[in-house]
C-alpha cells in the first residue's frame, strides 16, 4: 500500500469508499488473465463448483490458477458451498463491463442464463439467478421468461412474493445498468405490481396501469396481463364498470388462447364485478365457469373463492341449503390451504346463515372462530364483520339490548366503510322498530337508505324499505306500511330472493288483516302467500319467520271465523 | 485447523459459552456495520461447532436462497432430525420439496433454454404475507411444541442466523423480522437444549422483552490494535511485503488507522502480503 492510497483512505468519508480504494488498488496488481476470469466471474451474484466448473471448459481465462490467485486477494469470498466476487469490486466490473464491453457482457450473461436455468433441482434462487442473465442476454426473451415466471410464482399454490420479489430487485439492477429496452422496462413495472411491499394504493395502481397500457407494444401475451391486472385494481378501487371492460377483454383474449387458468382468473373478476351490482344471474355464470377451469388445473383456494361466491349467492337469492353446502365446502378448502381470510369471512356468513336457521351454538362457534383469525391479522374490517354477526345472532336470540350493543360496536369498528355502517342502522333500526323506539329507528333507516342508493345496492336498499314499512305499521300507519310491504314483496321476488320476498309477504299480509282486506288483498290470496311463505321457511329451515307465517294463518283463520 | 480471525475474543467467548452445561445467556446477538466481520465470526462458529452440535446456519443474505420462515423451520427440522418432530401441524406434514410437472422454457438469443420449476411448496401457506406470517406462526409453535418434547439428554442445538437487516427491507426480510420478533425467539425460550446467535447490522431491541435476560448483546466495532493484525498475520503465515520490512508494526500501524480497524477492509491487504519466506525472512 503506498503513501497515495494511505492519504486517499484518510480522507474518505466512510468506510464503503475506503473499501472501493482498497478493492481498486488491489485489482490494479492483479494479473491479467486472472483480471480476466475475475470479469467473468463478477456476472454472476454467486457461483458453485459445478457453475466453475462448466466455465473452466468455455472460458480460457477461467482456471484454477486464476481463481486461487482472485481468492488469495480477497476478491472472491467463500460463503457455505458458493462464491462469490467482492461486492465493490463485483459492481465496478460489472459498470465497466456494461460501458464498455457490453456484447462480452450479454455473451457472458447468455452462457450464466444457460447455466442457471438448466440447473436440476432447480430452486427459487437458481431460476431467479437464471432470468436475471437470460434479462441481459437477449432483454426481449429475458423479460418473457421474467413475466412468466413472476406470474407462477405469485399464484396458487406457491404465493411466494419474496421470490417474486428477488426476480424484480435483479431486473431492476440490469435496468439501471442501462442493459434493457423499453419493453423490457415495461414488463419490470408490471411485476414490481405483484409484490406486496411495492404495490402503491389501488387508485395509484389503476395510474400506473393505464400508463402501461397506453405505451405497451402491441404484444398479446403482455396486454391481456395489463388488462386483467388493471380491471383487478379498477375493482379494488371501486371503477366497476372501467374494470368491467377490462376483465371482459382479458377474458376474450385468454379464451382465445386457450389458457383457462387466467381465463378463469379473469372470470372470478368478472363474476365479482356482477355481485357487487346485484346481477346475480351473470355472477353465478362466472363464478361456475371460472370454479370449473380452476377445479381442472387443481387450484383448490382459487376454485374455494368460486365455491364461496356461489354460497353468497344462494344465500342472496334465499336458496339456505344450497348456501350452507358451498359454504362449508369452501370453508374446508381454505383450511386447507391456509387462506386464513376466506375461512374467516366463510365462517362470518356461515354464522349468520346459522343464527337466521336457530343453530345458535354452531353459529357462535363459526363467529368466534372468525374473530379469533381476524385478530392476530389485523383484519378491522373483519372484525366488524364478527360485531355485526353477533349482532344479527343475539337479535335471533330474542336478546334486543344486547344485540343493539353489539351493532354499536360494529358500527364504529367499521369506520369509514359506509356500506358496513349502513347496514347496522338497518339492522338496528329493525330491532328498535320491535322494542317501539319508532323516532330512532328513522332516523338509522333514513340514514341506511341514503347510502344504500348511493351505493346502488339493490338487495340491501330493500331490506331497508321493508323496515321503514314495518316501522309505519309500528306506527298504526298502516295505509303506506302495505304499500310499502307489497312494494318490497315484488322487489325481492325481481332480485329473486324467495325467502325475503316471503317475509316482506308475510309481513304484508298481516298488514291487509289489520286493515280488513283492503283490494287486491282477499284471505284467500292472502292465505295463499302466507301457506308458500311459510313453505319456503321451511325448506330453508328458518323458524323465527316461519312462526310469523304461522302466526298470518292463525290470524287469517280467527278473522275469517270472525266473518263466519 | 486455525481460523483467521482478528481479536473478537470477547464475542468468540460468548459464542463458546452457548454450548456450556451452565449456559447463562442463550441468544447471543452479534450486531456491526458491513464489513465489521460478523459473517467471519458465523464461519469461526460453524468451523468450531458444526461437529459438536446439532447447528443450523442460516445467511439471510445468501444469494443462492430466497429465505422465508417455512424454509428456515424445515431446515431446523431436517438438521435436528425429522424422527424428533411427530406433532400434526409439524413441518415436514405440511412443507415439502415437490417437483412441480411442468417445465420453463424460454428463448434467449436464439437458444432454447429449459428447466425443471423445482420449489418448496407450502400446501397451508396462505394467499397474503399477513396470512402466510399467522400460518408460519402456527406452525412454529407446533415445532416449539415437538422441540420441548427433546430428551432431557438431547443435545443443546444452535440456530446461527447471519444477514438480518442487511439489505433495505424486502419482502422475505419484512416477514422474517415480525416472525423472528413474534414467534421463534420467544418460542425457542421455552426448549432448553435451544441456543440462538443472531447477526446483522441492526438488531431487535430485546430490553423490552420477557426474554431479555436470556439474551447477550455483543457490537463488533473493528479492531484497531496492530498488534492484532500482526498476530493475525503470523496465523495466515504471511510475510511482510517490501516497503514493510524496516518497520513492519509502525507500516501496520498506519493501515489499520487508515481503514480504522474495520476488518472487511484490513483483511484483503493482508491477504495480498507474500506468504512466509517468499520476503526472505
Amino acid at each position: 500500500m503506498d503513501d497515495e492510497l494511505l492519504s486517499q483512505l484518510r480522507k474518505a468519508g466512510n468506510d464503503s469508499e475506503r473499501a472501493r480504494l482498497v478493492f481498486a488498488s488491489i485489482m490494479q496488481s492483479v494479473p491479467q488473465d486472472a483480471l480476466q476470469a475475475l470479469h467473468v466471474l463478477s456476472v454472476p451474484h454467486w457461483f458453485d463448483p459445478s457453475i466453475f466448473t462448466e466455465l473452466t471448459r468455455r472460458e480460457p481465462a477461467v482456471t484454477e490458477d486464476s481463481f486461487g490467485e482472485l481468492g488469495s486477494r480477497g476478491l472472491v469470498r467463500r460463503s457455505g458451498e458458493t462464491f462469490s466476487v467482492v461486492s465493490e469490486v463485483r459492481t465496478y466490473v460489472l459498470s465497466m463491463l456494461a460501458q464498455s464491453e457490453v456484447t462480452r457482457l450479454r455473451d457472458l450473461s447468455k452462457s450464466f442464463a444457460e447455466f442457471f436455468l438448466r440447473r436440476s433441482p432447480s430452486t427459487f434462487a437458481t431460476a431467479a439467478e437464471g432470468i436475471y442473465h437470460a434479462l441481459a442476454a437477449d432483454p426481449s426473451g429475458g423479460a418473457a421468461l421474467l413475466l412468466n415466471a413472476a406470474s407462477t410464482w405469485k399464484g396458487e399454490p406457491l404465493f411466494a412474493y419474496e421470490a417474486v420479489d428477488r426476480l424484480a430487485t435483479n431486473a431492476i439492477e440490469q435496468r439501471d445498468r442501462h442493459l434493457l429496452d423499453a419493453s423490457s422496462a415495461a414488463r419490470i413495472t408490471l411485476v414490481e405490481l405483484m409484490v406486496p411491499r411495492r404495490r402503491p394504493p389501488p387508485g395509484e395502481e389503476v395510474k400506473i396501469l393505464s400508463n402501461l397500457l397506453e405505451t405497451a407494444p402491441t404484444d398479446d401475451a403482455f396486454r391481456l396481463q395489463l388488462r386483467l391486472r388493471l380491471g383487478l385494481a379498477q375493482l379494488n378501487a371501486g371503477e366497476i364498470s372501467d374494470a368491467e371492460e377490462n376483465l371482459r377483454a382479458a377474458r376474450d383474449g385468454y379464451e382465445k388462447q386457450g389458457n383457462e387458468h387466467m381465463l378463469g382468473e379473469a372470470l372470478l373478476a368478472l363474476g365479482r364485478a356482477a355481485l357487487r351490482q346485484d346481477r346475480y344471474a351473470e355472477a353465478k355464470a362466472c363464478f361456475e365457469l371460472a370454479a370449473e377451469k380452476f377445479e381442472r388445473h387443481q387450484l383448490i383456494s382459487a376454485r374455494a373463492h368460486c365455491t364461496e361466491s356461489l354460497a353468497d349467492i344462494s344465500f342472496y337469492q334465499g336458496e339456505y341449503p344450497a348456501a350452507e353446502r358451498g359454504l362449508t365446502e369452501a370453508l374446508d378448502a381454505f383450511h386447507a390451504t391456509g387462506a386464513l381470510i376466506g375461512e374467516a369471512n366463510t365462517r362470518i356468513m356461515l354464522g349468520q346463515l346459522l343464527a337466521l336457521q336457530g343453530r345458535f351454538a354452531d353459529s357462535s362457534t363459526h363467529i368466534d372462530k372468525a374473530k379469533a383469525i381476524y385478530q392476530p391479522l389485523n383484519q378491522g374490517l373483519g372484525l366488524a364483520n364478527s360485531s355485526k354477526a353477533t349482532g344479527v345472532l343475539l337479535r335471533e336470540q330474542g336478546k334486543h339490548r344486547e344485540a343493539l350493543e353489539r351493532l354499536e360496536q360494529a358500527a364504529a369498528q367499521y369506520g369509514d366503510t359506509a356500506s358496513g355502517r349502513a347496514n347496522c342502522d338497518m339492522l338496528s333500526a329493525s330491532i328498535l322498530i320491535e322494542l317501539n323506539e319508532a323516532e330512532e329507528a328513522e332516523k338509522l333507516l333514513r340514514r341506511a337508505a341514503e347510502t344504500f342508493e348511493e351505493m346502488q345496492d339493490r338487495y340491501s336498499l330493500a331490506l331497508t324499505r321493508r323496515e321503514m314499512g314495518l316501522l309505519d305499521e309500528s306506527r298504526s300507519a298502516l295505509g303506506p306500511a302495505l304499500a310499502t310491504l307489497a312494494e318490497t314483496t315484488r322487489e325481492f321476488e325481481a332480485l329473486p330472493n324467495p325467502v325475503e320476498a316471503a317475509i316482506s309477504g308475510v309481513a304484508a299480509g298481516r298488514v291487509a288483516v289489520k286493515l280488513g282486506f283492503p283490494a287486491g288483498f282477499d284471505p284467500r290470496a292472502v292465505a295463499q302467500s302466507a301457506r308458500g311463505a311459510a313453505s319456503v321457511f321451511e325448506t330453508n329451515g328458518v323458524p323465527r319467520r316461519l312462526k310469523e307465517a304461522q302466526e298470518l294463518l292463525g290470524m287469517l283463520a280467527s278473522a275469517a271465523s270472525t266473518r263466519a | 485447523m486455525q481460523f483467521a480471525i482478528a481479536n473478537y475474543r470477547d464475542h468468540q467467548a460468548a459464542l463458546t459459552g452457548l454450548l456450556e452445561a451452565a449456559c447463562g445467556k442463550r441468544f447471543v446477538f452479534i450486531e456491526g456495520e458491513k464489513d465489521y466481520g460478523k459473517t467471519w465470526l458465523l464461519q469461526w462458529f460453524q468451523m468450531e461447532f458444526a461437529p459438536r452440535c446439532p447447528l443450523i446456519h442460516v445467511d439471510l443474505a445468501a444469494p443462492d436462497e430466497v429465505f422465508s420462515p417455512p424454509v428456515i423451520v424445515a431446515k431446523c427440522v431436517s438438521i435436528i432430525g425429522s424422527k424428533h418432530f411427530t406433532g400434526p401441524d409439524c413441518a415436514y406434514a405440511k412443507y415439502r420439496l415437490e417437483e412441480m410437472s411442468s417445465p420453463r422454457s424460454a428463448e434467449v438469443s436464439g437458444n432454447k433454454i429449459t428447466g425443471n420449476n423445482i420449489n418448496i411448496t407450502a400446501t397451508a401457506r396462505g394467499e397474503t404475507p399477513r396470512e402466510q406470517l399467522v400460518n408460519a406462526m402456527t406452525l412454529t409453535n407446533a415445532f416449539i411444541e415437538d422441540l420441548t418434547r427433546l430428551p432431557a439428554d438431547f443435545p443443546p442445538f444452535v440456530i446461527s442466523i447471519d444477514g438480518y437487516d442487511h439489505t433495505a427491507p424486502d419482502q422475505a426480510m419484512i416477514q422474517i423480522k415480525q416472525w423472528l420478533d413474534g414467534s421463534l425467539l420467544p418460542g425457542l425460550c421455552a426448549v432448553p437444549q435451544a441456543r440462538c446467535v443472531l447477526a446483522g447490522r441492526r438488531l431487535p431491541d430485546v430490553a423490552t422483552k420477557a426474554w431479555s435476560g436470556d439474551c447477550a448483546k455483543r457490537e463488533l466495532k473493528g479492531v484497531p490494535d496492530t498488534r492484532e493484525w500482526l498476530d493475525l498475520a503470523r496465523i495466515m503465515k504471511k510475510g511482510y511485503p517490501p516497503k514493510a520490512k524496516d518497520d513492519p508494526a509502525r507500516y501496520l500501524d498506519n493501515v489499520v488507522d487508515a481503514l480504522k480497524g474495520v476488518p472487511g477492509s484490513i483483511m484483503p491487504v493482508l491477504q495480498g502480503w507474500p506468504a512466509e519466506g517468499a520476503d526472505g525472512r
